[in-house]
């Protein structure tokens, strides 16, 4: 059981051909166009992560997209740092700049960062017009090392556009594998968490805010070696390169193409890079038929040109790491040992405004018992789990875990705690299978960082490999192995409670 | 002190016009929890409607109302077209995309009409030479008109959601759509209604802005921001609220304008966004948004 690695095999040989395509012979045209094509699926895989996985709004993404793309242009013409060093520190600032408009993600909703985002595409092509030493301003910069200048050398050696294009191809590849590995980590599936409920993302332990904030930084990589690579393809750019009506562009390629897809942003980049060739005479047009697809795609094709392939792409990878039996045992704790107090809710209280929910509660939860509680409707039993679990502030009272007083705790920290939770309706993943739910439900015994997710290493896969393994063995306790990969939002409501649950019991173990 | 208070009044003015956008905003954020991205275009097919009727020989003050009952009429069939059917589908934040992108098209289709040439706006009721004196300094009664109609236009509203069963039907409308319907809310017409008269107030703003700035189709976008970010500060929902916020911008923008660089007056408002929204985000007036579990 090898198909990683044959996977691997297929990507390389399958970039390979299509690296191979501008020595074929094809015009200079064409080659450029290819470039472009690989350039935009940059882009439009940098708005998928953000705006497709991670639901988030990015109106602005010319911004990031100029960050990098000026970031090289004045590092390479004003300082003369070599390429292969002024394309990544375009890429740092970009970073930065996607750090800066993500900043309010942790307080509000989705669609003030649309506005946010809005606001700074626009003011980011007034910084380009008006900050004239370092941009050129309104005339732009011109004579950045470019293959069609001849000025473009990489460690002494002249490249030519078709051996630049040819290199473009091979950075979208490995671009594209670290996307994937990415999504198909607890990384990628926090975001699609958060995208579907921040509540029921927080009560897994994720962070939704630094996951927002993480899903726009890492988008803004992607944008800022797109710019990078464009400004060294074009040897000139100017603010116009950059304005509201690129942003829109980014979004309908990526939207069109079709969004929590691998597939979506080649569809949706090749399809518009192409367009505008043969449709010249309707150029006047073009903004319309852009505004019409954003109006209208949500309603009509909302998987755009991927849904039309009917590919879904999935948030676990099959590893490659053989099977592991599970170390799994479905005892939860033996009653061996002395009963201490986990939970201790003193004199608690809430009120909104007039309505007293909860008044002088006070009980103990003690270890290896389980306690019911029970009251007619409107009693207060959500209103009480919500302020233990930190969604609502205490009016007055305390909650004590494991001996230290949690009030005003964040909810996403409740699961360090040993706390689980679950939700009157079932706060579903509807996106995602039910074998991927169970492992979100596992989010915080993940201990692979950044990095090796990224990388896909090893013992990161080997992790996964025993959570899934795990998972399995949940499901099937619940009696849902024949749904494994079925949809979340495919089960019957009495199914789909029944595996929540479990989902959430099983959050707290591995401490 | 003259340049000061001359920079404070014509920022008065221009805040009242964010007020008058923010208004729009709240109205449909009331119902829907919804704001219209479209909002800034439909400000400019106001403006640009009233224009080519009043051009055709209709006074100036019925080519107006028509611009912003034609307005209105098409903010409520954007709801039917590009906010419900999305909202339906429940996919989260679908809507922003589906009325930005009619923004796009109604700015596509005003260029194809009218061209990207800036266009002088008739004057109403006030010459642009019309001024008064206060404190020493002239002031347009232009701008006069603009800061009492935002005014009236805050009572109004204020009143209404205070005072009549209409505020109570749309919290109630905000608060719970389905236990609105079964208390006999026509829950759909007041979401339409909505949406209708917040196109009214984005055609209102755009008329009364008209005159004193120079129009072309992507006039409305610049506007609509600042109109965001005012509607942020006061918070969202009030119109009270939406009246400091829009002061606020406009005299904010006024006096970076004239003591700074006219070149820092978006990206100072955009600085100050990102950090009401990141310290404040209820803005001065708006109520603690609760999650309900």
């Amino acid at each position: 059981m090898k198909p990683a690695p044959r996977r691997l095999v297929m990507w390389v040989l399958l970039t390979i051909a299509v690296a191979a395509i501008p020595f074929t012979g094809i015009s200079s045209r064409w080659v450029q166009l290819l470039a472009l094509i690989g350039i935009n699926t940059l882009l439009a895989q940098s708005m998928n992560i953000v705006g497709g996985y991670a639901g988030q709004m990015s109106l602005g993404h010319a911004g990031i997209f100029a960050a990098g793309a000026y970031g090289s242009s004045v590092l390479s013409t004003k300082l003369l740092w070599p390429v292969w060093l002024s394309i990544p520190a375009g890429i740092v600032i970009a970073l930065l700049v996607g750090l800066l408009i993500a900043l309010p993600a942790e307080r509000v909703r989705e669609f003030y960062l649309g506005m946010v985002t809005l606001a700074f595409g626009i003011i980011a092509f007034e910084i380009l017009q008006y900050w004239t030493p370092v941009t050129g301003g309104f005339m732009g910069l011109s004579n950045i090392p470019s293959p069609i200048l001849g000025t473009l050398t990489l460690i002494a050696i002249p490249i030519n556009l078709k051996l630049y294009c040819t290199i473009i191809i091979g950075l979208v590849a490995v671009m594209t594998l670290l996307n994937a590995n990415l999504i198909q980590s607890h990384y990628g599936r926090a975001f699609v968490a958060v995208e579907e409920s921040d509540l029921a993302a927080a009560s897994l332990g994720i962070r939704p805010g630094r996951t927002k904030h993480l899903a726009y930084v890492i988008s803004a990589a992607w944008a800022g070696l797109a710019g990078g690579l464009y400004a060294h393809l074009t040897a000139y750019i100017s603010p116009d390169s950059f304005n509201l009506w690129v942003s829109v562009s980014i979004l309908v390629m990526a939207i069109f193409g079709g969004l929590r897809t691998f597939i979506g942003p080649f569809l949706g980049a090749a399809f518009f890079t192409m367009l505008p060739e043969f449709t010249q005479g309707l150029k006047d047009y073009q903004l319309l038929a852009y505004g019409a697809i954003l109006m209208f795609s949500y309603t009509f094709v909302p998987r755009g040109l991927a849904g039309l392939l009917n590919s879904r792409t999935a948030y676990i990878r099959d590893t490659g790491v053989p099977s592991v039996p599970s170390k799994y045992s479905l005892v939860v704790s033996s009653t061996t040992g002395v009963a201490v107090d986990a939970l201790e809710i003193r004199g608690l209280a809430k009120r909104f405004g007039g309505i007293v929910a909860l008044g002088d509660v006070t009980f103990t939860v003690r270890t290896g018992g389980i306690h019911g509680l029970i009251g007619p409707n409107g009693s207060g039993k959500s209103t009480l789990v919500n302020v233990v679990t930190g969604l609502y502030d205490p009016s007055a009272g305390e909650v004590f875990c494991g001996g230290r007083s949690i009030n005003g705790i964040q909810p996403y920290r409740m699961v360090g705690l040993g706390v689980a939770r679950t939700f009157q309706n079932p706060l579903m993943f509807v996106g995602m299978t039910v074998r991927e739910s169970v492992l979100t439900g596992a989010h915080a015994r993940f201990r692979s960082g950044f990095l090796p997710c990224l990388l896909d290493g090893r013992r990161r896969r080997v992790e996964e490999a025993e959570l899934v393994a795990e998972a399995d063995a949940i499901i099937d306790h619940v009696g849902l192995a024949a749904h494994r990969n079925a949809l979340a939002s495919t089960l019957p409501y009495g199914q789909s409670a029944c595996w929540t649950s479990r989902e959430r019991w099983r959050r707290s173990r591995g401490r | 002190m003259n340049f000061f208070l001359q920079l404070l009044f014509a920022g008065i003015a221009q805040g009242a016009i964010y007020a008058l956008i923010a208004y729009g905003f709240n109205v449909t954020y009331w119902t829907l929890k919804v704001v219209n991205f479209a909002h800034g275009s439909c400000l400019m097919i106001s403006v640009m409607l009233s224009l080519t009727v009043y051009r055709m020989g209709m006074p100036i003050a019925l080519a107006m109302l028509c611009g912003i009952a034609a307005t209105g009429v098409m903010v409520g069939i954007l709801e039917r077209i590009a906010v419900r059917p999305v909202l339906d589908r429940a996919s989260g934040m679908g809507w922003v995309v589906s009325t930005l992108g009619a923004g796009i098209v109604l700015q596509a289709v005003a260029t194809l009409i009218w061209g990207t040439q800036a266009m002088a706006y008739p004057s109403f009721l006030f010459e642009p030479t019309d001024y008064i004196t206060l404190f020493g300094v002239q002031i347009s009664l232009q701008l006069v008109l603009v800061v009492a109609v935002a005014l009236l236009v805050m009572v109004a509203m204020e009143a209404m959601v205070r005072r009549t069963i209409w505020g109570k039907v749309l919290r109630a409308t905000a608060f719970d759509p389905d236990s609105a319907r079964l208390r006999g809310i026509p829950v759909q017409r007041v979401v339409t209604l909505s949406f209708v008269v917040s196109g009214a107030l984005a055609g209102l703003a755009g008329v009364l802005i008209a005159p004193i700035s120079g129009i072309d189709p992507g006039f409305g976008l610049n506007l609509m921001i600042k109109g965001f970010v005012a509607a942020v500060i006061g918070g969202l929902g009030s119109s009270l609220g939406a009246m400091l916020g829009g002061l606020a911008v406009g005299v904010i923008e006024l006096f970076v304008g004239g003591y700074i660089s006219t070149a820092w007056r978006n990206g100072v408002v955009f600085m100050l966004l990102l950090l009401v929204l990141m310290v404040h985000p209820r803005g001065i007036l708006g109520h603690k948004i609760t999650v309900k579990a």
